[in-house]
């Protein structure tokens, strides 16, 4: 009996580690000083900017001051190129505007040095240069823009299309009031996932008032940011306003809930499912993107 | 397995077994049918699986779940039968079968905690042939275990048993083979029972005191239970005393209870209700605190109704109704304004059966029920400020629920001595609202899903020789999605083998599938965790699970048993990232809820360990489980695998009860489980200039691991059986080494003045430090 046993479950085990192994790829962690680096390309702006700061662990004491290192070693190369950026103090950012540099559909790469830390590196194509046709027409009732690109399929793109002109009535630059593909809403967005036709074509309809007159100008401001990026600064932005909610005390939500309705909203974001901001540095954290932005005259 | 399927191989396969007894049915002739129930001597309860074992023909059966047995004989000869249950003396009857021809009635009497060698006889005859990963705690095994605040939890004890675990410290929610803790099918006297928690947790709905029978199942699941993937716990309340007033009462630092039964129309019938309080609410009013005031309080009400219209028909009527309810009212003065805040929660189920027992003939038995269950829950926040005669009042209020109608039928046919069919079908039909937002009088927010599922069973229970017995069986789901129907064909197939007479080898297979999931932010059993039902977007759960057992019967009533399990689940649930129960200034589309949700992968898989000693004055058991259980998500973690909420590494337990004297019982509990992983800050950096706020950076989903939990628990109790009642003094202290467990974790800010240095800790925050308890409980 013993050795059946003993087969029976030898034989168990044996079958259930061959099913069983699933690989986690995760080593349970415990975090080390690093950097993380915050990098944007627009070739459009001829723009390079990275914000750099320090990785505090948990338990470690640090200096708030000492959080963004100003003499950081912060490099730039492309087609064999390699620029120091230099480090900005009104923006704490290390940048460089350079034609020459920032191109579309070019290979970057970045390096950053800090004193004390492990160097880290990344890698970022810039998106090649979509160039959208627009028109305008204009009748007594409305006026309706067009704009018409090609996706580029080998990309993954969110495009973003707005107007801007000049309100009369409010005295000042207005985004609002046009109707994009029959939708409300300040602008027109459209990822490219899935998309069945490469021709897209956003339909603004803004309705004459005496916001504007036959002599308003109008600027089309067109924009496409790879979804990575784009999808890293979205969690930036919805992990930010948790952690802004998590530091609101109870005390201070219900002496404040008078004041807007919105608090209420606010402080169920402590109860909400942590948001992972994605990264592509190696050795730290953050981002290496890019984005770019035309802003077009549109007449008839 | 979902839809594969053609109809005529569902069809075929579901009706094999029916075909495979009838087989059995007509090789035999010339035959009796013994029939009957098996009942306590005390009160005339049906007992369940009551082992039944025809000396002369070597056989061993079981009653059913409502105490009726029937056993196929030769008329012509006379028949040794040993009836044999745990907690009961055993009896011997000698019959000749063709001088009964009446519906039998055998009593059982109960004995005491301490007669030993009866019950060793009885439990080393009490294994159940065909089943496997299924435990069953007694009343009385459950009133003796030191449990927190000295309730008697149910749950809590199973908790105490390898394969499950706490899903946090203290809490009632609990966790089978890595599965959530949605996954467990909680079922009061057939009805579901949605969310099983008072006190945030911290105690379930179950009283122990109505409760005559419980067994949680952690895999080889027989076809006739279905819609959860990790487990079933099969909770059936007493019927009530026919035969004479009884009672049970206690006083505790949390609650009181009050237990009557006895019997009405001349002993035909008879009743049972039980009620449970708590008194927080009250203490609090003794104590005045200017400007701000808190109540809570929770009840429970079971209560059945058994009435035995004659010697075929039973009727059954059991309800249970539990309402937590939380409410905290604050008044502030802000300059001349005067500023009144009232929040509060409240939370409850109601289920209620109707239960038709009859009896077609001696081989026949049906049990027809209708039954609902509903759970709901309610937010409310009314804020009002007043500056003199101008006066603003907004209420906001959330509200949640699930509501069920189920009819159901289920038919044992107890074929011959080897073989037991059963078969029967279940249509149940929900109602959710997983959210109702009501801003002042408007409701304009309000999700509402109906739909419906049925399920057809068959279970074919056979003893093949001497040795080998299975249960083969196969349940067919159907599951309507609004527009979409969807089939789920799941075999089920436990095969046993008897070694010799104290070795046993066990194997299943089960095929579960899912259509209700509940989604919980916390994990820790708060009634804002959500139930939705499946839709177009959000697809149903399945779960395939083999397991495997080798198990020893010992001597002196030791038992040893030693468990594997794999499990792969598919598409369970989870909130996106961003999401929680409640976003006020969410979208309007009415199905916005279901893009919250994401659905994934899992796997589960471990060993488990089991040594019990049953009998004598020392008692109790030693578990150990070791498991894993992962979980894929595409839209979390980047796509890779992690470590679910659910993975706990290590857990082992050891609980043990010894009797010093007849009136004296000492009990002790030490459990040790490993942290569970969870997504926890590792790091923080700043991300623009004059950034106060900064990001963090949580490594992976769930890469940090909480720390261990373990704890002594201990108690004592004083037992006096006195003429007319017999009362008992329980004394018990929880954590009694005051460990502190971790219940949540926090970030704290460590300023150093002097260095003009930060420093972020995690720390864990533990709640339950050592509590002592204390109740007195009289039983007549």
């Amino acid at each position: 009996m013993k050795s059946k046993s003993l087969k029976y479950i030898l034989t168990l085990s044996f079958c259930q580690l061959f099913y069983s192994c699933i690989e986690v790829d995760m080593p349970l962690q415990t975090a080390k000083a690093k950097i993380a680096v915050i990098a944007l390309l627009s070739p459009s702006d001829s723009l390079i900017a990275a914000f750099v700061s320090v990785v505090n662990p948990l338990d470690k004491e640090f200096n708030v001051s000492e959080s963004v290192p100003r003499n950081a070693k912060v490099s730039i190369m492309s087609g064999g190129r390699k620029i120091i950026l230099p480090y900005v103090d009104s923006t704490q950012r290390y940048q460089l505007f350079d034609k020459s540099l920032v191109k579309f559909d070019s290979q970057y790469e970045l390096f950053v040095e800090v004193n004390g830390y492990n160097s880290v590196r990344s890698s970022y194509n810039t998106l090649k240069e979509t160039i959208p046709m627009t028109s305008l027409l204009n009748d007594d009732k409305k006026v309706t823009f067009s704009i018409k690109w090609k996706d580029s399929p080998v990309e993954a793109n969110m495009y973003n299309v707005f107007v801007r002109y000049w309100n009369q009535q409010i005295r000042s630059i207005s985004y609002s009031g046009i109707i994009w593909n029959n939708n409300v809403g300040s602008s027109f967005s459209i990822s490219d996932v899935n998309l069945s036709n490469p021709e897209i074509t956003a339909i603004g309809n803004l309705t004459k008032s005496k916001s504007i007159s036959d002599t308003t100008t109008f600027f089309v401001v067109f924009s496409n940011i790879d979804q990575q990026t784009n999808a890293f600064f979205s969690k930036r932005s919805s992990q930010y306003n948790q952690n802004e909610s998590n530091q609101q005390s109870i005390s201070d939500f219900i002496s404040d809930i008078s004041n807007k309705q919105a608090d209420l909203n606010s402080f169920f974001e402590r109860f909400k499912e942590p948001v992972l901001i994605p990264s592509n540095i190696e050795n730290g954290l953050g981002y290496f993107g890019g984005y770019y932005s035309k802003t077009i005259k549109i007449s008839k | 397995m979902n839809k594969k399927f053609p109809i005529s191989f569902i069809t075929q396969t579901l009706f094999f077994s029916i075909f495979c007894s009838l087989i059995s049915i007509l090789s035999f002739s010339q035959t009796y049918q013994l029939h009957g129930y098996v009942k306590d001597a005390n009160t005339k309860e049906g007992l369940i699986g009551v082992n039944i074992v025809v000396k002369e023909e070597k056989s061993i059966s079981q009653s059913n779940n409502y105490g009726f047995f029937s056993l196929k004989l030769s008329p012509n000869k006379n028949y040794q039968i040993i009836f044999s249950s745990v907690g009961y003396k055993t009896d011997t009857f000698f019959v000749e079968p063709k001088k009964i021809n009446v519906t039998l009635e055998i009593t059982l009497q109960p004995i005491d905690y301490q007669l030993d060698e009866v019950v060793v006889k009885a439990e080393q005859e009490n294994f159940k042939l065909n089943q496997i990963s299924s435990l069953v705690l007694t009343p009385t095994e459950i009133k003796s275990i030191p449990l927190i605040f000295g309730e008697k939890d149910p749950i809590k004890a199973f908790q105490l048993l390898p394969g499950v675990q706490q899903a946090s410290e203290g809490s009632s929610m609990f966790i089978v083979r890595g599965g959530g803790s949605d996954q467990n099918l909680l079922l009061l006297d057939q009805a579901t029972v949605y969310n099983a928690n008072h006190l945030f947790g911290f105690i379930s709905t179950f009283n122990t005191d109505p409760i005559k029978h419980i067994e949680l199942y952690k895999g080889g699941f027989p076809a006739r239970y279905g819609g959860r993937l990790s487990s079933v716990l099969d909770v059936k309340m007493k019927e009530g005393s026919s035969e004479g007033f009884h009672g049970e009462a206690g006083i505790g630092l949390i609650t009181s209870r009050l237990t009557l039964e006895g019997p009405i129309l001349k002993k035909r019938a008879s009743f049972l209700f039980s009620i449970r309080r708590t008194y927080f609410d009250i203490v609090r009013e003794l104590i005045p605190i200017k400007g701000f005031d808190v109540k809570y309080w929770f009840y429970d009400f079971n209560g059945k109704l058994n009435w035995q219209i004659n010697s075929k028909n039973g009727l059954f009527v059991s309800v249970y109704t539990g309402t937590d309810k939380l409410n905290v009212n604050e008044e502030l003065k802000v300059g001349l304004a005067k500023i009144n805040y009232n929040y509060g929660m409240n939370w409850g189920n109601i289920t209620s059966t109707i239960r038709w027992n009859h009896i077609f003939n001696e081989k026949l038995f049906s049990n027809i029920s209708i039954i609902s269950t509903k759970y709901n829950f309610e937010l409310s926040d009314v804020y009002s400020r007043q500056l003199d005669n101008d006066k603003y009042e907004r209420q906001t209020n959330y509200l949640s629920s699930i509501q069920d109608i189920n009819l159901k039928a289920d038919i044992d046919y107890f074929a011959n001595l080897s073989a037991t069919i059963r078969f029967g079908g279940v249509f149940t039909k929900h109602q959710f609202k997983p959210q109702i937002l009501k801003v002042g009088a408007d409701s304009s927010r309000v999700v509402s899903i109906s739909n419906f599922e049925w399920a057809l069973y068959s279970e074919y229970e056979s003893r093949w020789t001497k040795r080998l017995s299975s249960n083969i069986g196969l349940r067919l789901n159907f599951y309507n999605t609004g527009k979409n129907s969807e089939y789920f064909v799941e075999p089920r197939m436990v095969l046993s083998y008897q070694v010799n007479d104290s070795w046993k080898l066990k194997g299943s297979y089960a095929y579960t599938s899912q259509f209700t999931h509940q989604l919980s932010n916390t994990g820790v059993g708060f009634p804002t965790d959500l139930w939705i039902p499946s839709t177009q977007r959000i697809p149903i759960a399945s779960a395939k699970q083999i397991s495997g057992a080798i198990e020893k019967t010992l001597n002196y009533g030791y038992f040893l048993s030693f468990e594997s399990y794999y499990k792969k689940m598919q598409n369970v649930v989870s909130y996106k990232e961003t999401t929680n129960f409640i976003n006020v200034s969410d979208n309007q589309e009415t199905n916005y809820w279901e893009t919250k949700i994401t659905s994934g992968q899992g796997w589960a898989y471990g060993y488990e360990l089991l040594f019990k000693k049953n009998t004598g004055q020392f008692r109790g058991w030693l578990g150990y489980t070791l498991g894993w259980s992962v979980r894929q998500f595409d839209d979390l973690n980047g796509g890779n695998p992690f470590y679910s909420r659910q993975d706990r590494r290590h857990d082992f337990e050891i609980v043990t009860t010894y009797s010093l004297k007849p009136s004296i019982r000492l009990s002790a509990n030490w459990i040790y489980t490993s942290g569970n992983p969870i997504t926890a800050p590792l790091a923080s950096f700043i991300s623009f200039k004059n950034d106060k706020v900064g990001l963090i950076d949580y490594g992976n989903v769930n890469a940090f691991r909480t720390d261990a939990v373990h704890r002594l628990d201990l108690g004592i109790q004083f037992i006096k059986k006195r003429k007319k009642f017999e009362r008992t003094w329980d004394l018990s202290v929880y954590n009694a080494y005051n460990r502190q467990n971790p219940y949540y974790y926090s970030v704290e800010t460590i300023q150093n003045t002097q260095t003009n240095t930060l420093k972020y800790e995690l720390r864990s925050k533990a709640l339950l430090p050592i509590i002592p308890s204390v109740s007195y409980n009289i039983k007549w």
